[in-house]
């Protein structure tokens, strides 16, 4: 488990090292992740006025799911598949009620845009697992199934993430830090680590379903992969990203009916 | 559902200086958009006329760091025509150099930034390393980065002399220009935040009288460099594009097609550079009286200078940068917009706002402040 603490920091250096290579810089060293993130351990933790008892509580209670998350996820599939989807969830809500528990018209719109995005997703994003749970176990080579499997998770996962370009919810440009605005110094610490570990939990997660070989190296490729995607595409305005997961939803549930009528074929 | 006030500025991360847009908004759609100057006043135009003529033309630089050359260039032209003072045809080319450099490092910083607004973040890395190759251009040629004070009344402080080194940053930022202008076109995703966002009509780009670029992309052919002709900008070739879709896309491709013509406007004066003294004065110590007014083309848009000489100093300047003539037009922009589109429309007219904080006026009774609007 201690070691296990550590893995958010090492996928955030090779997230941070690919954001460096599109955008053709050289990145930081191998420990810079786990300096930035004692040092935002280190500052001020400000307290913005009428924030509730959850203000206080939901970053810890973030980072205890997110802990949990990764552990689940390393526990191979589809046991994991459901525990993990319900902690994503609730790592959801609890962002909900933080964003809640203080009003700054920029947390509010954080939240709204947070809650339209999940309600909009909601059904591909377990759908697209739940497609990749039909097909494990069956003696298939992990290339093939990646390339059948993975576009639709890894599009559903961006969302899930709030990743580019479904990062609407805290889009820096336009609600400063949307849900994350009033958070500083440790209870921001916290959620960052809540947020990187997230989406290592769910690149295991991936990696697990398409089959038990080579978990970490196929969640590394998975994690790259994502964290590609999100520094090459650019923001989605919020009309067109809802439009777009509404159209993930029907290729979730196409992709579901295939892999389903697939698995029994194989039966 | 009730209506929110969402404030960006004056500190956000949509607006790169300190200024206050209020924007109402009904769930994620605007209903009602105003915005108040005045964060970055700065007295400039009252502590010029402190100031000996070469002291003034080093401050008046100091208005913009993005713009500085346009500041100094309309100031020493307008103190120019009072003294009935000659150029040298070298030190006007010289001139018309920093002012295309300079227009190519502003619209480069720009194109950084309205990538940033778009969510887009490779798109401002790329531009602000491209800017780079602009930059040591200047550092070589002004000896500065920014704040560069080449200008002198009646010529030029500084020579321009093309070094091989000079010409390779030059082709260094073509082929990095042409690498980001097809990265822009190629990404239909990227396109699609700006097209048929904050679209104003060529009427109601004459109407809020809008300058540069901005006018430009709502197809108001409307540029100083051809309609009066300043520096050396008739002995040179190149086209003023214009794009009649007046939309947020069509101003970003304004800028891209200038920096191109910029590009062509530097080589030509790299290529063809004329001999000769650099300045018509040894110094410039005592004007006549008089007054004079110039406007140059900013990378904004027209900067406009209105000097009255004293004989020792300025006795009355005022100066109304582009971004004034500009900024009126964005609650029309975005009337019936979304939120999402605040930063990408507000960034498309390139708002400088060190530039646009002239004059505000303090009531010693109630303190109140107020910006007047000139």
């Amino acid at each position: 488990m201690p070691a296990r603490l550590l893995v958010p920091f090492g996928f955030e250096w090779i997230k941070r090292k690919v954001d460096a290579l599109v955008e053709r810089r050289i990145g930081p060293p191998l420990l810079q992740p786990v300096y930035d993130w004692f040092k935002l351990w280190g500052n001020e933790t400000l307290l913005p006025d009428g924030a509730g008892i959850f203000f206080r509580l939901a970053p810890w209670l973030l980072f205890l799911c997110s802990l949990v998350a990764v552990y689940v996820a390393s526990i191979r599939p589809p046991w994991a598949l459901l525990e993990l989807l319900a902690l994503l969830s609730t790592m959801t809500l609890l962002k909900m009620f933080l964003a809640r528990a203080v009003t700054s018209p920029f947390t509010i719109h954080g939240l709204g845009r947070l809650g339209s995005m999940k309600l909009a997703l909601d059904p591909a994003f377990p759908l697209a697992f739940l497609a990749a749970a039909f097909l494990w176990g069956f003696d298939m080579n992990w290339p093939l199934k990646a390339a059948i499997l993975l576009p639709l998770a890894v599009a559903t996962a961006l969302a899930e993430l709030e990743l580019p370009p479904f990062d609407l919810s805290h889009a820096k440009s336009e609600l400063v830090a949307g849900w994350k605005t009033e958070l500083s110094g440790r209870w921001l610490a916290l959620v960052t680590y809540a947020e990187n570990a997230r989406m290592v939990a769910v690149s295991l997660m991936l990696a697990a379903l398409l089959g038990p070989t080579h978990l970490w190296l196929k969640a590394t490729l998975i994690f790259t992969l994502l964290s590609a995607l999100s520094i090459a595409l650019p923001r989605m305005h919020l009309a067109k990203a809802i439009r777009w997961l509404s159209f993930l939803n029907v290729l979730a549930l196409a992709e579901v009916i295939a892999c389903l009528s697939w698995a029994s074929w194989l039966v | 559902m009730p209506k929110i006030s969402l404030p960006f500025g004056p500190y956000h991360p949509a607006l790169g200086e300190p200024e206050y847009f209020q924007v109402v908004v009904d769930g994620e759609n605007i209903v009602a958009v105003d915005f108040d100057l005045g964060y970055n006043y700065r007295e400039m135009e009252k502590k010029v006329l402190n100031f000996i003529w070469d002291k003034a033309t080093h401050f008046l630089g100091r208005i913009c760091g993005i713009c500085s050359s346009a500041h100094t260039q309309a100031f020493t032209l307008a103190v120019e025509k009072v003294n009935g003072m000659e150029v040298p045809p070298r030190a006007k080319w010289i001139r018309t150099f920093g002012a295309e450099i300079e227009r190519i490092s502003s619209h480069l910083l720009w194109l950084g930034l309205f990538g940033e607004m778009a969510g887009f973040e490779p798109l401002f890395y790329l531009s602000w390393g491209a800017r780079e190759h602009a930059l040591n251009i200047l550092e070589k040629f002004g000896g500065r980065r920014v704040h560069y004070a080449y200008m002198a009344f009646g010529g030029v402080h500084q020579d321009l002399k093309p070094t091989p080194g000079m010409e390779a940053e030059l082709r260094g930022l073509k082929q990095k220009y042409e690498e980001i202008r097809e990265m822009v076109m190629a990404s239909d995703l990227l396109a699609d935040r700006f097209r048929g966002v904050g679209v104003v009509t060529p009427q109601q780009a004459r109407d809020y009288g809008l300058v540069g670029p901005t006018a430009r992309g709502s197809g108001v052919n409307n540029d100083i460099r051809k309609d009066m002709p300043y520096n050396s900008y008739e002995e040179h070739d190149f086209t003023v594009p214009i794009y009649k879709g007046g939309d947020s896309y069509a101003r970003a491709m304004v800028r891209l097609d200038e920096i191109r013509e910029s590009i062509r406007i530097l080589e030509q004066i790299v290529n063809g550079l004329p001999k000769g003294k650099l300045t018509s004065v040894n110094s410039f110590t005592k004007s006549r009286l008089g007054e004079a007014t110039q406007s140059v083309e900013a990378p904004r848009g027209e900067n406009f200078h209105f000097v009255r000489a004293g004989e020792l100093t300025p006795q009355f300047l005022r100066v109304r940068p582009p971004t004034f003539a500009n900024l009126s037009v964005i609650p029309e922009m975005l009337k019936g917009r979304m939120v999402s589109d605040v930063p990408v429309v507000i960034s498309s007219i390139d708002p400088c706002f060190a530039c646009t904080d002239r004059v505000i006026l303090i009531d010693r009774s109630d303190k109140s402040i107020r910006e007047v609007q000139l």
